[in-house]
This record gives structure tokens, C-alpha cells and sequence, in this order.
């Protein structure tokens, strides 16, 4: 008799299941933590940093600062004596104090950072229309030194940055980028609020200064023109900063629910301060 | 943050590539090994380590048979998913399984050729081929052998 070997039944080792069923279930579960970790988180390091002092972040963001400045020129000193006249306006806090620096670099950009500084670019400077537009631009980064928005973003990229190291320690890199994208992702929705309170603070700010918000809309067509000049497209939970045209919409909502004037006179910036930017 | 857009794109991208061409060669594979069972079924492949008594005196010898397979992207990352929350990691189980499968088939292969009926004494073993600094288990080597009685005549 010839011998011949059973024929093995099959799915004893292994299973039939879809391991999409098991990858749908496995990535949504971690991706929520993460992100239920990273919302509180957030929170409570944003509730933490009214305990930090503000002459704290200026001891800390100082050596910088001096490092990355030039003396300070009739750009700086303008810029600094326009804040000056807005800051009285956004209700800060007595121990808060803003610094302007103008930096010559062809950035289209300004930033607001610890210790209340504030560095505006040529590059942004000489594309502003008017005087107005640049009053909008100081108060949405006064506003974010108000609300301590450079503190709280140290706090939650420091702590991003100490989790992620945590884990990354552990697993392989696919599982940590997926962690930690979650995470930056969810921190990105923080700082689109944080923009948008900006943006709602200096609009407050200027309808005072000016009686109506021109400035507003005038800052956010410049910046939306630069947005369509290189922008390849990203999508809206990519982005620190929320859709122009959603900002644009927004302020222009505020203004018609206060009945605020949405068009007005505008000031030019002066002609020697706009000549003393273009020769440089 | 463009960028990061991308890089997530890229990612995805992967995930889906080696989740279809997994699937794909995993399928292909199971029905080849199958086949080659059914075809070998006739070779007796025996754990024990001596030879009984009753078996006529014949010449022996060494057959292998080895083999190496990788996981894809979409099958790494769910078991690391999995060593991240614990519990059975299926992704890995069919892997390991068809590698085990071949390994025997391979061996059963080579004593064919040498027109043995019987293979005794049956090892495998099994290592990992890391294949990124990290140290990660990208692939696997299962190894099988044992002693083949050839029939002479």
C-alpha cells in the first residue's frame, strides 16, 4: 500500500478575516487616544500658562532677541510708535510690554514671539497698501502676545516633542509618524483658533482706531494675493493658519454683526518711512 | 506644512501598495502551496528521530529545503500597530505560515529528486532578517530538514 499524507485543513494557523477590519479598528483606536491625549494636553498647558510670569518669557526670549536684531532704526522706531498708540486700545495687561523689530529680509511674513516681540519683514512692510493695513497686522500679533499664544505653543511642541520621543523609543518609525502627525495635526486646530481670535481682537481694535475695518480686509486681500501667487494647494487641516478666504468672510461676518463699516478712509504710510523701506 | 501633506499622501500611498500586492502574492502563494501539497502527498514526513525496525535498511541523507519571505508595508505596520495595544498579531501568523509550508515543500522537493519515500527526524527553524537600523522584523528565513531514506533499486 502506497502511503499518502492527509491533506492539511487550512485557517488553523492563520485567520480569513480582512486585516482591513483589524487596521480600521486598530488605527482609529490609536489616533483617537492620541488625540484625546493631545486635547488635553493642549488645555491644560494652555490653562498653566497664566501662571508663568510674563518678565519670565522676556528673561527667556532676550538673549535671542539680541542676538537677531540690528540697531534699531526710523522703521523700527516708527513701528514701535504706531504699537504704542494701538496698545492702550487692546486692554493688555499692566506688566505686558511689546517690542517691534523690523527686519530687512525679503520674508513675506511678521511674527509675534516671547516676551511680547514682534518682528514685522520688509517683505510684508512693502506690500501693505496703507497705514490701516498695517495697524491690523500690529494688532492680530499684539493679540497674540495678549493671549500668550508663543508661551502656549513652546509648551504643547515641547511636550509633542517629549511624547513622541517616548514612544518613538519603542515602536518603529511608521507607528511614531502616525502618532505624532496626529498630533501636530490636532495642535494645528489649536493655532487656526488662535489665529482667528487674532484676527477678531485687531478688528475690535481698529474700528476703534479708525472707525471702521478696512485695514482688516486690506491686510488679509494682500496676504491672500501673496497665498495665490505660490500656494500648490494645501488643504485646510494642514495649515496653521485657516483659509484666507475664510478670514476675509469672518471679518467681514464681525463687522456686519456689530454694524461696523466695512470701507473708510485709509492713512498712507508716511512717504519717508515707504522711501526709507524701498531704498533698502 | 506642505510638506507634511505630501509625506501623509506617501504614506498612504504605501499602505494601500502593499496592502493589494500583499494580498495578491499571499493568495497566489497559498493556492501554489496547495498544489504542490497535493502533488508531494505520497513523501511521509516523520518527526521521530530514530528509524523504527520495521523499516528495511536503506541509504540516508541530509534534504533542506529554506526559504525567505517579506511582510509588505500594510502588514508591518498593523503588527506594530499591535505591539503598541497587544493581542494576536494576524498579520504576521500567514507569513510565518506559508514560510513553515514552503520550507517542507522544498525539502520534500529535494528528496523527490533523490527518490526517497520517507523523510525522518524533521527540524525547522526560524530566524528573522532585520532589515532596517531600527531593528525591525521586515522578513523572515524558515529553515527545514531532516534525513531522507533512499531507495536504491
Amino acid at each position: 500500500m502506497k502511503y499518502s499524507s492527509p491533506k492539511i485543513p487550512e485557517g488553523i494557523n492563520t485567520t480569513d478575516e480582512n486585516p482591513l477590519k483589524e487596521f480600521a479598528i486598530l488605527t482609529s483606536g490609536v489616533i483617537s487616544v492620541v488625540i484625546a491625549l493631545a486635547l488635553v494636553i493642549s488645555y491644560s498647558l494652555d490653562w498653566t500658562s497664566q501662571f508663568i510670569p510674563f518678565s519670565y518669557e522676556e528673561s527667556i526670549a532676550q538673549p535671542f532677541v539680541d542676538k537677531y536684531t540690528n540697531e534699531r532704526g526710523e522703521i523700527d522706531d516708527y513701528l514701535q510708535e504706531l504699537a504704542d498708540k494701538i496698545t492702550p486700545l487692546m486692554s493688555l495687561p499692566d506688566d505686558m510690554s511689546i517690542k517691534v523689530h523690523y527686519v530687512d529680509e525679503d520674508v513675506k511674513n511678521a511674527m509675534a514671539t516671547l516676551g511680547g516681540n514682534i518682528f514685522i519683514y520688509r517683505g510684508l512692510l512693502e506690500k501693505l497698501p496703507s497705514e490701516n493695513a498695517l495697524v491690523m497686522l500690529l494688532g492680530h500679533e499684539i493679540t497674540h502676545v495678549k493671549l500668550r499664544h508663543p508661551l502656549k505653543s513652546l509648551n504643547k511642541g515641547m511636550i509633542i516633542s517629549l511624547l513622541s520621543a517616548f514612544v518613538g523609543g519603542q515602536t518603529s518609525s511608521d507607528v511614531t509618524g502616525l502618532l505624532s502627525s496626529t498630533g501636530t495635526l490636532t495642535l494645528l486646530s489649536f493655532s487656526r483658533d488662535q489665529e482667528q481670535e487674532s484676527d477678531y481682537q485687531a478688528t475690535i481694535m481698529i474700528e476703534k482706531y479708525y472707525g471702521h475695518t478696512q485695514g482688516s480686509i486690506e491686510l488679509l486681500t494682500i496676504l491672500a494675493q501673496q497665498n495665490n501667487k505660490t500656494d500648490i494647494g494645501t488643504l485646510e487641516v494642514f495649515n496653521s493658519h485657516p483659509e484666507l478666504q475664510e478670514r476675509i468672510k469672518f471679518i467681514e461676518q464681525v463687522s456686519k454683526a456689530n454694524n461696523w463699516m466695512i470701507t473708510g478712509e485709509t492713512v498712507a504710510i508716511p512717504t519717508k518711512i515707504s522711501n526709507a523701506i524701498n531704498n533698502q | 506644512m506642505e510638506q507634511f501633506q505630501y509625506q501623509i499622501i506617501f504614506f498612504f500611498v504605501l499602505l494601500i501598495l502593499g496592502y493589494f500586492f500583499g494580498r495578491y502574492f499571499e493568495k497566489k502563494h497559498y493556492k501554489s502551496i496547495i498544489k504542490r501539497e497535493a502533488k508531494y502527498s505520497n513523501l511521509a514526513v516523520i518527526a521521530i528521530k530514530t528509524v523504527p525496525l520495521s523499516e528495511p535498511v536503506k541509504p540516508s541523507i541530509l534534504v533542506t529545503g529554506s526559504v525567505v519571505i517579506s511582510v509588505d508595508y500594510f502588514k508591518r505596520f498593523l503588527a506594530m500597530l499591535r505591539t503598541l495595544l497587544g493581542g494576536r498579531v494576524t498579520a504576521y501568523e500567514t507569513l510565518l505560515d506559508r514560510a513553515r509550508r514552503e520550507a517542507i515543500l522544498r525539502m520534500k522537493e529535494e528528496a523527490s529528486t533523490l527518490n526517497a519515500d520517507k523523510i525522518f527526524n524533521i527540524k525547522i527553524e526560524t530566524s528573522s532578517i532585520s532589515n532596517n537600523a531600527s531593528g525591525n522584523i521586515g522578513s523572515v528565513e524558515v529553515f527545514a530538514y531532516g534525513t531522507a531514506l533512499v531507495n536504491v533499486n
